[in-house]
């Protein structure tokens, strides 16, 4: 019988290292990448990937799907609308055929619920079209409790920051296909789309004042309008306060009261001026009786003597109130909103975004 | 509607809103002391705004209250008022002392509006 030599006895890998060794051929060639016992591999690399699912958190992630059971529809969808990148699946798949049932799939990466714009849920929590959006526990909070602003919820700068030009351009329309919903004579005309950040929030906040008016006009909703006007006051006290201070530190503003109490006055005044002008372009009418006023009289007629408050602004049953103090039901100036006839449901105070945290709040209506 | 990336001038007719009463105009001076010497409106939401419109609206306003501030009271506030143009025109960068004098009119006109007010309150 025939003894094999130590030659022979070599694996064919050992061999082939042995004459890579000696001459540098290499003959092994087209190896399969190693697989761990991880189900879940990247068959153009071996490497992990992700269970069919996840993550979400990230743009198109890798998955294998070995039993085949993740939303192959959707993935032969998602396959058609990329048709201009290679299918992965239908290239690389075949060569792994024998031993990696494995089949690339692109992610069905779904948009996040919290982000949209709108759609049959209604609003995304960046698009707020209730103050209960805007103060998130103020439905559920007891009576007289304070609640204050959403993170970021008012602010049109920083959305406009991120949104690419497409995205900026998916909204706008969306925004004019929602008022036309509503108003379908509305209409909106762009002869050049803006390009600066500042244009972008720009169409935004008008075409969500428009959609808020269009509620207003054509249902007698007020509840969006309600929510514009908290972001318009909360944006022109920021500004203002920005410039009151910078002003007054540069020493261009020599007020003759004390420095804090000019300030506000000019604040106050400032954001007053300016939602008037923004109410009459748009042709709302806030003259006594309506249900949406600038600094006008409301009265309390449950006592014996005639007495009013006069908030810096109304709309319906909300009273909004722009200041640098802080002011609760503790405040005089408060409870006299509260007593007012047309029984507030809550008070909105407004103050710059400067003093910190908790700077704008709700106070739901007392029992 | 054009981009807003810029104000838009052709519509500042719109803008045209003139403020009622006393309570009103001290508002109105209020945004002017902020936003001088420009009066440019950045959100958009008042395009055409500038100082053109904003001296025309106060003078307007100034001109219904005539008959309750009294003649002299009305001709010193607009005396007031072209000399704070004058002074917000000679400094558009507000880097000068014009801007801080422009400013300086616009709280004595404030005053002289709130004086008025307490008079019609004694009366």
């Amino acid at each position: 019988m025939r003894t094999k030599s130590p030659q022979e006895r070599k694996s064919a890998e050992a061999r082939a290292f042995a004459l890579y060794l000696r001459t540098g051929r290499c003959l092994v060639q087209g190896a399969p990448p190693e697989r761990k016992f991880n189900p879940y591999h990247d068959p153009r690399n071996g490497q992990f990937t992700f269970a069919p699912g996840g993550p979400k958190s990230i743009a198109n992630p890798v998955f294998s799907d070995r039993r085949g059971l993740w939303k192959r529809n959707t993935a032969s969808k998602e396959g058609t609308r990329h048709s201009a990148e290679p299918s992965v699946a239908q290239t690389e798949a075949g060569s792994f055929s024998s031993d990696a049932p494995a089949v690339f799939t692109r992610a069905n990466l779904r948009p996040n619920p919290r982000a949209r714009i709108g759609g049959n849920r209604g609003p995304s929590l960046n698009d707020p079209l209730v103050l209960e959006q805007v103060f998130p526990t103020l439905r559920d909070a007891p009576a007289g409790a304070i609640v204050g602003v959403a993170d970021n919820i008012l602010d049109l700068s920083g959305p406009a920051r991120a949104a690419t030009e497409a995205i900026h351009q998916a909204r706008v329309r969306q925004l004019i296909s929602q008022i036309r919903t509503i108003d379908p004579g509305y209409s909106f005309e762009v002869a050049a789309w803006a390009q600066t950040i500042e244009g972008r929030a720009n169409e935004i906040r008008a075409l969500r004042l428009d959609r808020a008016l269009a509620f207003y006009r054509v249902k007698g909703e007020m509840r969006p309008l309600q929510v514009e006007v908290a972001r318009i006051m909360q944006e022109r006290a920021d500004e203002a306060y920005e410039d009151a201070v910078e002003l007054y530190e540069a020493g261009r503003l020599r007020p003759r009261l004390s420095p804090n109490e000019a300030i506000g006055n000019h604040i106050d005044g400032a954001v007053r001026a300016d939602l008037r002008a923004i109410f009459n372009l748009n042709g709302v009418n806030i003259s006594r009786g309506q249900p949406v006023r600038v600094v006008g009289r409301e009265y309390d007629t449950s006592g014996t003597d005639l007495t009013y408050r006069i908030p810096d602004a109304r709309v319906g049953t909300v009273a909004f109130d722009v200041t640098l103090t802080r002011k609760t039901l503790g405040t005089k100036q408060i409870r006299g909103f509260f007593n007012a006839d047309f029984r507030p449901t809550a008070v909105v105070i407004i103050r710059p975004h400067q003093l910190g945290k908790g700077n704008t709040y709700a106070i739901k209506r007392p029992n | 509607m054009q981009s807003r990336d810029q104000t838009e001038s052709a519509n500042s007719v719109k803008v045209h809103y003139v403020p009622q009463g006393i309570g009103e105009i001290s508002d109105h001076l209020s945004m002017m002391i902020l936003s001088a010497p420009r009066f440019e409106d950045k959100t958009g939401l008042l395009p055409g705004r500038n100082i053109d419109t904003v001296f025309t609206e106060l003078n307007e306003a100034l001109g219904a209250i005539r008959a309750k501030i009294g003649e002299d009271k009305y001709l010193t506030l607009m005396a007031l008022s072209a000399k704070m143009r004058a002074h917000f025109e000679a400094d558009p960068e507000d880097n000068s002392d014009d801007g801080i004098k422009g400013r300086d009119c616009i709280i004595e006109m404030q005053d002289i509006l709130r004086s008025a007010r307490r008079r019609k309150a004694r009366t």
